[in-house]
């Protein structure tokens, strides 16, 4: 992994290394939200003594289930997309039970990060469970039955996305998303319920400034659900007078359509 | 401090903003300064030690 990288910064670009370390539950998390997010990865198996590219994903079939506890889009992948010199050009590769490989049998990755981009995925995993401590603000659906999401974009695709479903949202929302002077790359954070996964719509979404320092308290654009949105003016030196609610008209609709804009989910012929 | 005056101009355009509570964010700043950024702290530490031995090393082409 050590060579990969080295590679990866004399070909210009920005590595970031991910080992995967004992008892963390957020390495294949991690994974595939850069995936998601649209950027390719450099994935190591140690127990295979080989290397792949990582370019894709799949989806399972949305199915209610009864497990307790904040679930991730990782829970629902059911397999990735490899680019393996042994198996070309595209392996199918199921998270797990797989022959050769199994999606957890990757024990490192390396993402190319664009140089701006300052706020890892850990970060963001870390502070998408903390964004429950929002709630007497900005309600989000019990911890329990929640799917999170997230993934990097950039600010005018936000917006892109925005305008073009501007019947979903409170015009005050709209033009509060159009006024905000994102950085260029944002981390998009979806919160749904298992009904809403099931029908590709999110609860309530956090918009997280990509190029944030990680020891940033506030690293936030903008929270909100259907009425309630919180919006932080990140020009404030003091984040708590920086801080700003707007309540929102709620539009009738049962929740905001899910974002895929980057890389969207293969489907099995 | 005038509500008003302390907006930047960008938030000044948007209508029916008002002040959050400071109390209603304490949690989630004590969350994020006791635990998220601790952790993360030290998982970018470990990653700039393994970068920095990696960059020693000349590559040939």
């Amino acid at each position: 992994m050590s060579h990969a990288e080295r590679v990866f910064q004399v070909a210009g670009t920005y590595p970031v290394p991910v080992p995967l370390r004992a008892n963390d539950p957020s390495f294949y998390r991690q994974l595939g939200a850069y995936l998601e997010s649209g950027l390719p990865l450099f994935a190591a198996m140690s127990k295979h003594r080989h290397a792949v590219a990582v370019v894709g994903y799949e989806w399972r079939a949305p199915a209610s289930t009864q497990l307790k506890g904040v679930r991730y889009a990782w829970d629902q992948v059911q397999a990735l997309a490899f680019v393996d010199d042994n198996n070309l050009p595209y392996l199918r590769v199921p998270v797990n039970g797989g022959n050769p490989y199994s999606a957890t049998d990757i024990d490192a990755f390396i993402v190319a990060l664009p140089e701006k981009v300052h706020y890892p995925a850990d970060a963001v995993d870390s502070l998408a469970q903390t964004l429950f401590k929002l709630a007497p603000v900005v309600a989000l659906p019990p911890e329990d039955e929640t799917i999170i999401r997230y993934f990097m974009s950039t600010g005018a695709d936000l917006r892109c996305f925005v305008r073009e479903r501007e019947s979903e949202f409170d015009p005050k929302l709209v033009a509060t998303i159009m006024s905000l002077p994102f950085a260029q790359y944002i981390w998009v954070v979806e919160f749904a319920t298992e009904t809403q996964w099931a029908v590709q719509q999110v609860a309530a979404r956090a918009v997280i400034d990509a190029t944030a320092s990680f020891l940033e308290v506030m690293p936030l654009w903008l929270m909100h659900n259907r009425k309630q949105a919180l919006v932080f003016d990140r020009r404030s030196l003091d984040p708590n007078s920086g801080s700003w609610a707007l309540q929102l008209a709620d539009t009738g609709q049962a929740g905001f359509t899910r974002m895929h804009r980057n890389l969207r989910p293969t489907r099995t012929k | 401090m005038d509500e008003e005056k302390s907006q930047s101009d960008v938030l000044k355009a948007i209508e029916g903003l008002t002040r959050v509570d400071p109390d209603a964010l304490a949690e989630f700043r004590r969350a994020m300064n006791e635990e998220v950024i601790p952790k993360i702290i030290k998982v970018v530490e470990e990653r700039r030690v393994l970068a920095a031995e990696t960059r020693k090393w000349q590559l040939k082409y």
